[in-house]
C-alpha cells in the first residue's frame, strides 16, 4: 500500500483524526507495553540524564544565550569514573554568537584539566560550575582558557562578556550541562 | 538578570508540602487496561508536579524531570537523533520549559508541551545540520537489531517481539514506538515526522499492530 507524503500544515483545528478516538483494545495495549519494555532494554535513557538536567536547571540564568552541544566525545553512559580514560576527549558547543571547544584531559588525582577555546572569545570570562565548586578564569586575546583541576561529575560552562571582549557578545553564553 | 533557582527546602513542613502537592489524584479504579492507565497517570502526575513547581514547591521540578525524561528520551530517539543529540535536546527542552513555561495555561498540558517542544527542536536541529539536512532518519539512527549486548538483557519473549518489530516497515516501527511511549501523541507533529497524512495515522496504527500481532501468532502456531 502506498502512503502519500503529508503536505504539512495540519493542526488540531482541522478536525478529528479518523481512528484517533478508536480505543486500542487490551491486546494492543499489552503489546505496546511489552514494546516499551523492549525499547527500555535495548535503548535505555542514560540513567544519569535527569541528574544532569537538574544540575543545569539549578542555577539557570534565563537571560543567557543558550549554546547547544554540536559534537561530543563525552558519554553519559558509563560515566562517573567507572572506566579509566587515557586520552583527551573533546566537546564542542555553539550558540548564535559563539563557538566553544573544550578538551578534557584526565589528571592523575582524578580531576580533569579543561583546555578551552572560544571564538570570538578574546577576553571573555570563563566560568565553570560543578557540584562542588565554581571556578573562573579570563580567556586570553585568542579566546583560549584553561582550568587545571576540575572535579569530575556534572559541569556547566558560562562565558561572560567583559569590557574588552567582542561587543557582539552582550549576554552570557551558557552551555548545556555535561558529565565530565 | 534573573536567576531561577530551585527553591531550597523550607525549614518547617517543606517535605510534607512537597509530597502533598506532587501527590497524584486517586487512580481511576476499574480500568483493566494497564497501558492507558499508566499513560494517563504520567500526564496527571507530571501536571501535578508542574503546578507544584510553579507554586514554588521544593523538589517539584525534580519530580517532573524524573517522570518525563524517559518519555522525552525515547521520543527524541524516534525522531532520529543520536544518543548524544537526544541528551542535549531533552536538556534544552527542560530549559525552554523554565524559560517559557508560564505560557502553559493548563498544567495538565505540560507533557504535551514538552513533547511538542522537543519534536520542534529535533526538527530544527535536523534541518540546520548540513550533513543531515532533509534526510529521513537512517537505519543507523534508530535502534534496530539486537546486538549481543542487547540480546543479553532481553528475555526470549522480548527477543522474539523485537525480531518481529524489526521486520515491519520503518514507518510502522516508528509509529508504534511513538504510540507506545507517547500517552497522547501530537498527531499533527507525528504526521509531519512520519511524512504521512494526519488522517492516516489512526488506520496505519491499526494495520501495524495487526501485522505485528499476526506475525507473533503465526510463530506460535508454527
Amino acid at each position: 500500500m502506498k502512503i502519500q507524503p503529508g503536505s504539512g500544515g495540519f493542526g488540531p483545528e482541522d478536525g478529528p483524526v479518523p481512528g484517533e478516538d478508536q480505543p486500542l483494545d487490551r491486546d494492543d495495549l499489552a503489546l505496546l507495553a511489552d514494546l516499551v519494555d523492549v525499547y527500555n532494554a535495548v535503548d535505555p535513557m542514560p540513567e544519569i540524564l535527569p541528574d544532569v538536567i537538574l544540575f543545569a536547571l539549578e542555577a539557570h540564568d534565563v537571560d543567557a544565550e543558550l549554546a547547544r552541544l554540536v559534537d561530543s566525545e563525552l558519554e553519559l553512559v558509563g560515566a562517573g569514573g567507572t572506566r579509566a580514560v587515557e586520552h583527551a576527549r573533546s566537546v564542542t558547543f555553539s550558540s548564535d554568537h559563539l563557538t566553544v571547544m573544550l578538551a578534557v584531559h584526565p589528571n592523575v588525582d582524578g580531576t580533569v584539566r579543561l583546555d578551552g577555546w572560544a571564538a570570538p572569545g578574546g577576553n571573555l570570562r570563563a566560568e565553570i560550575r560543578t557540584g562542588e565548586t565554581t571556578l573562573d578564569t579570563l580567556c586570553d586575546a585568542d579566546g583560549r582558557f584553561v582550568f587545571d583541576e576540575v572535579p569530575t561529575g556534572a559541569a556547566q560552562l558560562t562565558l561572560h562578556p567583559t569590557e574588552d571582549s567582542d561587543p557582539e557578545i552582550r549576554v552570557p553564553v551558557v552551555t548545556p550541562a555535561v558529565h565530565l | 538578570m534573573i536567576n531561577i533557582d530551585v527553591p531550597s527546602p523550607q525549614p518547617a513542613g517543606g517535605k510534607e508540602q512537597t509530597e502533598a502537592a506532587v501527590n497524584i489524584p486517586e487512580q481511576r479504579a476499574g480500568s483493566s487496561d494497564r497501558r492507558r492507565q499508566d499513560a494517563g497517570d504520567l500526564v496527571v502526575r507530571a501536571g501535578a508536579a508542574f503546578e507544584a513547581y510553579r507554586n514554588g514547591v521544593p523538589g517539584a521540578i525534580d519530580t517532573l524531570v524524573r517522570l518525563v525524561s524517559p518519555l522525552l528520551w525515547h521520543t527524541a530517539r524516534q525522531c532520529g537523533l543520536s544518543p548524544t543529540e537526544a541528551e542535549d535536546t531533552v536538556q534544552q527542552t527542560f530549559l525552554m520549559l523554565v524559560r517559557r513555561g508560564e505560557s502553559i495555561a493548563d498544567p495538565l498540558a505540560v507533557v504535551r508541551w514538552l513533547t511538542v517542544t522537543l519534536r520542534r527542536q529535533a526538527w530544527r536541529d535536523r534541518s540546520q545540520s548540513a550533513s543531515r539536512a532533509a534526510e529521513e532518519p537512517t537505519e543507523q539512527d534508530l535502534p534496530r537489531a539486537p546486538s549481543a549486548e542487547h540480546a543479553a538483557v532481553l528475555t526470549d519473549e522480548q527477543r522474539r517481539l523485537w525480531a518481529h518489530v524489526n521486520e515491519l516497515s520503518e514507518r510502522c516501527r516508528r509509529l508504534l514506538a511513538v504510540i507506545a511511549f507517547a500517552p497522547r501523541p501530537d498527531y499533527a507533529a507525528l504526521a509531519a515526522d512520519l511524512q504521512m497524512p494526519v488522517g492516516s495515522i489512526g488506520p496505519t496504527r491499526g494495520r501495524c499492530l495487526a501485522k505485528l500481532r499476526s506475525r507473533l501468532e503465526a510463530e506460535e502456531w508454527s
